[in-house]
């Protein structure tokens, strides 16, 4: 199986209140086993199922903070070779 | 303007001879002979003569009787032009005569000194024409050969140096600098005259400012440098060094003469500049700076401006003690009180801030083509691209007027104000772009000028902060006062405009997003606002500080 690499990345700005769509939508992705991440040009279509290991991270450093969700899933059923291993990552800075 | 005193024709003859000189020394360069050298040194003696003569002319025709101001100051700058002529036609006599210390006279051909003559000949050509005809500009054109001859011997200068490092040749190398140090001396000299001629026109010692050589340093290494574009033209300069204030009172600054800044463009341009100016002068005399002089031919016309010293706001901003900066701020929001109120009129007005916007995008784009936001979705979330927020946004900008106008400065950046501690006042620079308009756009300019200043996290960052939080409630205040209840919509208009256009001149990628980012988030809440009133909209006041 061909090595694949495929990448999306958006970043905004929001505060406590519109920040609730964007959970709002992963979490109905994780509901759904579908999570189409896209823009115009190009296309990630996660399919998260299975063990979803959850990773929680948070950090202050002089007033800045930092909070981190990772999500890591692999998408080959067990045992395939080169079983590659999906990841969502969600981070929050905030300047305090 | 008529040469009084009989003195005309001996000033053209001055001024030729002179060329003349200038003209062979060129050619002796080329190819030293014998006659020549000796033609040129008779000729020094010639010029010598008539200088004296132009002086002995004008001091009889100053003694003769009573004269108005206007012809001394001209006798005062004629006798300066023809000091300096003099010394030309000197380094002339200098340039030859070093030449015999060369071991071959083909050694200075290595290097390229014909733009010096070409620089030197064009301003002298210029010379009886500024007189007469009263001319700043071509006054101005021969200032700027001093600037044009420095460069040219920065660049002799490093290479003779340079070859000096090798060892071989000295003797020569140091003659040929000799040789260009006269001629680069003729620069000093041509400069002097630029500045008599002003004087003679204008009627004050002006210093032409370092500003205007600076530009022209600019231009020569090939950056555009729009002269009325402060934001590019701070972007480059950074702010006025050596700008620190304390409370001790500066001293003698009445002996230096008038500093004063050229601004020369497209008719149109100047013209409403000028108009500006006298509005402004009305106003509030004093807030603006003096106009010297204004001349305008066909489609270009020509301003020469007082250059008011003391510190911008950003310097007070930066280097002075709170004290000081919070009194800085006092003046400005008192200052804009007062012309906000005398110039209010009850017309709905708008600034347009989204065509403002949509006007410097391409600029934006050359530097970050990322920021050109696709549709984007997130499972089932979409996000609009950036054209149909602008386009929603143009709509909410058409119905967002302003329920009056007042006079705007119009490019009311920290740099475009300058505060002066020993006199207590503030003074507004740049007022080109001023008009009748919505006053939140002079707000959004200053504050986002504030915060795009290149300060980290610190007690600076803490201070700009306050400044722009203060600033806000400022104008919140004078919104309520009169009855203005789109005002934080407007707001929200004007800021991300301002954030989004000011990325284009930022090159720290980091900080450029930081804008970018709050003024797409300004854009997501207008446009998610719009249907509702527009006096329910709240503007996130967090956008402004970091």
């Amino acid at each position: 199986m061909p090595r694949s690499h495929e990448s999306f990345k958006h970043e905004s700005l929001q505060d406590c209140d519109s920040i609730t769509k964007y959970f709002n939508a992963l979490s109905e992705g994780f509901c759904g086993g579908t999570l189409s991440l896209s823009t115009d040009s190009k296309r990630l279509l996660l399919k998260p199922h299975g063990l979803i290991r959850l990773e929680v991270e948070g950090k202050r450093k002089d007033g800045q903070v930092k909070l981190s969700l990772h999500f890591h899933w692999s998408e080959e059923a067990p045992g395939t070779e080169d079983a590659a291993e999906e990841s969502l990552v969600i981070s929050s800075e905030e300047q305090g | 303007m008529r040469i009084p005193g009989g003195l005309d024709e001996n000033f053209r003859f001055l001024v030729l001879e002179v060329r003349k000189q200038v003209e062979e020394t060129l050619n002796f360069l080329a190819e030293p002979s014998q006659l020549l050298l000796e033609r040129i040194n008779n000729r020094d003696d010639y010029i010598d003569t008539m200088k004296s003569l132009i002086e002995e002319r004008s001091y009889a025709f100053l003694i003769g009787s009573g004269i108005d101001r206007r012809t001394a100051n001209l006798m005062r700058s004629i006798n300066t032009i023809a000091s300096n002529l003099e010394r030309i036609a000197d380094f002339s006599v200098n340039v030859v005569n070093q030449m015999q210390y060369l071991s071959d006279a083909r050694i200075l051909a290595r290097y390229d000194f014909q733009p010096f003559f070409d620089e030197t000949f064009r301003a002298l050509e210029n010379i009886t024409e500024a007189l007469t005809r009263q001319d700043i500009s071509l006054a101005f054109a021969i200032c700027q050969a001093e600037f044009h001859i420095d460069s040219l011997y920065k660049e002799a200068f490093d290479r003779i140096l340079r070859e000096l490092g090798a060892g071989a040749h000295t003797g020569d190398l140091v003659t040929s600098l000799f040789i260009f140090r006269y001629l680069e001396r003729m620069g000093d000299s041509l400069l002097n005259i630029g500045e008599a001629l002003i004087f003679a026109i204008v009627g004050e010692r002006l210093k032409i400012h370092q500003y205007q050589a600076l530009r022209e340093h600019l231009a020569s290494s090939g950056i555009e440098f729009p002269i009325t574009d402060t934001v590019e033209f701070q972007s480059i300069w950074g702010t006025r060094s050596g700008c620190r204030i304390g409370t001790v009172e500066d001293k003698g600054e009445e002996d230096r003469p008038q500093r004063v800044i050229f601004k020369e463009g497209r008719a149109a341009k100047i013209l409403a500049e000028k108009r500006n100016l006298e509005r402004w002068q009305e106003l509030m005399p004093g807030l603006p700076p003096r106009i010297f002089g204004f001349q305008q031919k066909d489609n270009s016309a020509s301003l020469l401006l007082e250059y008011l010293g003391g510190c911008t706001f950003q310097d007070v901003l930066l280097n002075s003690e709170r004290e000081i900066l919070d009194n800085a701020l006092f003046l400005v929001t008192e200052t804009l009180g007062t012309i906000w109120r005398d110039t209010m009129k009850p017309e709905p007005t708008g600034a347009r801030y989204i065509p403002q916007l949509l006007a410097r995008m391409d600029d934006v784009y050359r530097l970050y083509p990322r920021f050109e936001r696709d549709r984007v979705r997130i499972g089932g979330l979409e996000l609009d691209p950036l054209g149909d927020l602008l386009r929603r946004a143009d709509e909410a900008d058409q119905e967002l007027t302003a329920p009056f106008s007042v006079f705007i400065h119009g490019d009311f950046n920290v740099n475009n104000v300058i505060y002066h501690h020993n006199e207590q006042r503030v003074h507004f620079i740049d007022l080109h772009r001023s008009a009748d308009s919505d006053y939140v756009q002079d707000v959004s300019v200053f504050l986002v000028s504030n915060f795009r200043l290149p300060v980290q996290r610190s007690r600076l960052r803490v201070r700009i902060n306050r400044v722009v939080l203060d600033f806000l409630r400022f104008a919140q205040g004078f919104a309520a006062e009169h009855g203005d209840e789109t005002f934080a919509a407007r707001m929200a208009l004007g800021l991300l405009r301002s954030f989004f256009t000011s990325t284009r001149f930022e090159l720290k990628a980091d900080f450029a997003k930081v804008m970018y980012l709050r003024s797409i988030y300004l854009l997501e809440k207008l446009t998610a606002h719009h249907g509702r009133p527009w006096r329910d909209f709240t503007l996130p006041e967090d956008v402004l500080v970091v």
